[in-house]
């Protein structure tokens, strides 16, 4: 059995970052199918599959590509609620963002982050840390969505 | 030799038992060698006695055979007959008697040839004889044939007698020896015999009759008195028996002593206690009386005992009282507490206080009387001072005016009154005693028990005291400082109650007065106090405003950032693909041109504006953060080693300080209390600006030291020095603040590292300041305290204490 093509999330309220994400993951090698949330309560609607989201297809495996500074539901409080829900605790969750504070990166990795990636100013060092998001994301094992916490 | 009884009772019966017994085995000895001896003697009488029979044997025959020669008369052959029949026999005896001795069997041998020889010419004579022939017979006995024969037997014969005589002599000998021997023994055995019997006689007496004798000695000893002879040596039961009486006698002794020594403590005791003793019998006359009694009284004892009786020495005063008292003693058996007058024996008189008792018989009848007297003359002496002194006391007390001095019975009632109470409240004496002391207390007091609880707590502790307020005659309010001392009795009953006021409302109002101006200053310390702490945390509360905006607004800033920068990189991206299009063929030249210009010229410069700008607002957003951070950061304090930090920082600064050409000198530097991250950032960033900043005219010198620390000594203050730019008086107050640049073309940065350094030492408690002479150089000064009471580590250990925020 061929592993499924992962789904990435990527939750990410300012469209120029979220261009720019999508840009470095192609330029990456990236081709993954993207779904994009606007804030953090639209990637946990996703997640949930409620709302908008209700009628979503659950055939591949995901990985949350998640943005601390958004409005109404931040990052870190998605990341904090889905490590508590069965369907998602084992959900790889790359952050990325601007902060780069020791005692928040610090906070992200205890909630339970996979990985976490500073949005670097430089855009040398932000494709290079693409790339290394691409990288771990060709390398990692994903588990498929529902087949998770059984 | 340590012997019991038993040993040396055995050894005294056995010693003449094992003697007895050796002389009758010698006896015996001695006899049975006699027996020997006696019969060798009777042997050797045989065998010369069986040789001479030989030889007398041999002899009649030879007579015989002559005679029958002679006379040819057949009756001289007898005697040959008998011989030739009883020699062979005599022979065959004799070698038997001999037989034990070789020499004379060998003898004996010879004897018997020589004979059989004789025998046998005798026999061939006595032959030719009958048969005729006397003339050879004849001729043979003048050739003398047999007298041959014959004499070499008696040779023969004669050797061995004088053998066997000698061996007789030798025997006779022996036996004569032994009958000495038996002689000898008799009286050896008579002499050892007297011998032992004395000598076991001289051992009973000294091992054990002698022993007893000592042992009866010292009981004889102890009961005279004297001293015991010394111990008996020996470990038998005698010895045991003279040890077990010695720990007797010892203790015995020990008693005796004892006995002795209470008697005498108890003669001593009643013979100079402090007191008089004496006994008088029914007609009163004296029977014994103590020492110290006679020296009172100045008698001998032989002049007062059986003498005189103790109504003569009672003084005429005291006599009716005296001959009551013997009479209730001899009555009643008993009086106490007598005084009494006596007369000393050269007429003085002295008071004595006399306790007696009756001793009586099984018959209850009076016998002596037991009775002690006690001098009385101290104690009258003492009553005596005692009403003086109280008089002086009284006078003494009247006279005091600035102290109410008064008393009170058990119940609060006054008992005296002084000067000094009259003027303090009012009352005349005669107005106040008797009256209840609370009369002197405001009513709300009296009415709140204060006066039962004072007396109480004086009572209870001895003394009460305190200050308050008391009421005058009159009704006006005074401020009392008032003692109240319990009075008791000898035997712990309360008397009442001495009570001392004094009027102490001119003092209160002044201490009111001092009390008042000091609360009234406390206050308003206390009050300027709480407004510095207020305005302390306003002022910390909006730091913290501050740096939290700064911390938000930075991020807030950073992410449009995140655009410009990535879009202009785009731009940049999309302008190199343009450029590439325009290169293709088929573009017109004029439009190639145009286009080259504008992609190469004008879009390049624009994209290196809009990213310079983007890279220096990035900067700045960045300092911004790490200033927010620094008040925000949690901080690990230890003693840190800064001699270290500093080397680390110099060593990773090498670069730059090669390149300026520069020399940097580190002094020793003592340790610091603080988070050793923030240590180093405070030193790396002094010294990079040092370096920053030194002046290219001169070379660059840059010294790290220590200097004394300021004013209150509180902790280590180390200095970064140059010889650079300086900087002028006027920017100085300004170096410390964000966003400030002395030299703006010198070196790039965005003001904010100074910022951070003070923000830094601020929050270690510490100071930062700094001395400059533009166009001389800069030193910057930072003080580290330490933790309050924990000095500073021996160099070297550097490991974490506590921490701290």
């Amino acid at each position: 059995m061929t592993p499924e093509p992962i789904r990435i999330l990527l939750a990410e309220d300012d469209d120029g970052h979220a261009s720019l994400v999508q840009r470095n993951l192609t330029r990456s090698g990236i081709t993954n199918e993207v779904v994009r949330a606007r804030d953090g309560q639209d990637a946990l609607d996703y997640l949930r599959r409620v709302g908008p989201y209700a009628a979503r297809p659950v055939d591949r495996p995901l990985l949350l590509l998640l943005d601390i500074n958004m409005p109404r539901v931040d990052g870190v409080e998605v990341l904090r609620q889905i490590r508590g829900e069965p369907d998602h605790a084992n959900v790889p969750v790359i952050m990325l963002t601007t902060t780069d504070d020791p005692r928040e990166v610090q906070r992200c990795y205890e909630l339970g982050c996979s990985v976490y990636v500073t949005k670097p100013v430089a855009y040398e060092e932000f494709v290079e840390a693409i790339k290394r998001l691409g990288l771990f994301l060709s390398i990692v094992k994903v588990p498929r969505e529902n087949d998770l916490g059984g | 030799m340590r012997l019991s009884l038993f040993v040396k009772g055995l050894i005294l019966l056995s010693v003449p038992t094992a003697a007895q017994l050796a002389f009758l085995g010698l006896a015996f000895q001695i006899q049975r060698d006699q027996a020997r001896a006696q019969q060798w003697a009777g042997h050797s009488k045989e065998v010369i006695a069986q040789a001479q029979q030989i030889l007398a044997d041999s002899a009649d025959a030879s007579a015989g055979v002559r005679g029958y020669a002679a006379t040819r008369d057949p009756s001289f052959t007898a005697p040959f007959d008998t011989v030739s029949r009883v020699l062979p026999g005599h022979l065959d005896r004799l070698e038997a008697l001999v037989e034990d001795n070789p020499e004379q069997t060998a003898r004996a041998g010879g004897v018997r040839s020589k004979a059989m020889d004789l025998l046998a010419w005798q026999a061939e004579v006595v032959g030719e004889l009958k048969a005729g022939a006397h003339g050879r017979v004849i001729e043979r006995l003048r050739a003398r044939e047999g007298e041959e024969r014959m004499n070499a037997l008696r040779a023969e014969l004669r050797a061995f007698l004088q053998e066997e005589e000698g061996l007789d002599r030798v025997r006779a000998e022996e036996l004569e020896a032994s009958r000495r021997r038996v002689d000898w023994l008799l009286v050896g055995g008579c002499a050892a015999s007297f011998l032992l019997a004395g000598l076991l006689a001289f051992v009973f007496r000294r091992g054990i009759s002698g022993r007893f004798a000592a042992l009866v000695e010292n009981t004889r000893r102890l009961a005279a008195g004297r001293d015991l002879s010394p111990p008996l040596p020996g470990g038998d039961e005698i010895a045991g028996l003279d040890r077990a009486f010695r720990d007797m006698a010892a203790a015995l002794v020990r008693a005796t002593d004892q006995i002795r020594e209470s008697a005498r403590q108890v003669q001593d005791l009643y013979d100079f206690a402090p007191c008089g003793y004496h006994s008088v019998d029914a007609d009163g006359t004296v029977v014994a009386m103590n020492q110290t009694e006679l020296r009172w009284l100045g008698y001998p004892a032989g002049q007062v005992v059986g003498r005189m009786r103790f109504a003569d020495m009672v003084s005429p005063a005291s006599l009716g009282t005296y001959w009551a008292t013997f009479t209730r003693v001899k009555e009643h058996g008993a009086a106490t507490d007598v005084e009494l007058e006596v007369v000393r024996r050269d007429g003085t008189t002295f008071p004595i206080l006399l306790n007696s008792s009756a001793l009586r018989d099984p018959a209850g009848k009076y016998v002596r009387s037991r009775s002690t007297l006690t001098d009385l003359t101290e104690r009258k002496r003492a009553d005596g001072a005692v009403r003086q002194s109280e008089e002086r006391y009284r006078t003494l007390v009247n006279g005091v005016r600035d102290y109410a001095i008064f008393m009170l019975d058990p119940d609060g009632r006054v008992t005296s009154w002084n000067e000094g109470a009259q003027r303090t409240n009012g009352y005349a004496a005669d107005e106040i005693i008797g009256r209840h002391f609370s009369a002197f207390y405001p009513p709300g007091d009296v009415a709140a028990g204060k006066t039962e609880n004072e007396l109480r707590a004086a009572a209870a502790d001895g003394r009460y005291e305190e200050e308050g307020w008391r009421v005058r005659k009159d009704g006006s309010m005074f401020w009392a400082g008032v003692v109240i001392t319990a009075l008791q009795a000898d035997d712990g009953t309360l008397r009442g109650f001495a009570k001392i006021t004094r009027d102490l409302t001119e003092r209160k109002r002044a201490e009111d007065e001092v009390r008042r101006l000091n609360d009234e200053l406390e206050q308003r310390v206390r009050d300027r106090t709480a407004e510095l702490a207020e305005a302390n945390r306003a002022l910390a509360a909006r730091n913290d405003e501050n740096e939290l905006f700064v911390y938000s607004v930075s991020h807030d800033l950073r992410s449009p950032l995140v655009n410009l920068q990535g879009f202009s990189q785009e731009l940049g991206a999309i302008c190199r693909e343009l450029r590439g299009l325009v290169d293709r063929d088929g573009i017109p030249p004029a439009v190639r041109d145009r286009a080259t210009g504008l992609l190469d010229r004008d879009a390049a410069e624009a994209l290196h504006f809009i990213q310079a700008g983007v890279l220096r607002l990035g900067g700045i957003i960045d300092a911004l953060l790490r200033l927010s951070r620094v008040g925000r950061v949690d901080y690990q304090c230890r003693w840190v080693d800064v001699g270290a930090t500093v080397g680390r920082v110099v060593e990773s600064l090498q670069g730059t300080i090669a390149g300026k050409g520069a020399a940097v000198a580190v002094a020793e530097l003592p340790p610091a209390w603080g988070d050793p991250a923030a240590v180093e950032q405070v030193f790396a960033n002094l010294i990079g600006n040092a370096l920053n900043y030194l002046d290219p005219a001169r070379p660059g010198r840059v010294e790290v030291g220590t200097a004394a620390p300021p004013g209150d000594g509180g902790g280590a203050t180390f200095f970064v020095r140059d010889n650079g730019l300086g900087i002028p008086a006027a920017y100085r107050h300004k170096v410390f603040q964000a966003f400030q640049r002395v030299h703006p073309e010198v070196a790039a940065g965005e003001g904010m590292g100074l910022a951070i350094v003070r923000r830094v030492v601020d929050r270690h408690l510490g100071r930062i300041w700094v001395e400059s002479d533009p166009g001389t150089g800069s030193t910057f000064f930072v003080t580290l305290p330490p933790p309050a009471g924990d000095p500073p580590p021996r160099p070297g250990d550097t490991g974490p204490r506590r921490s701290s925020t």
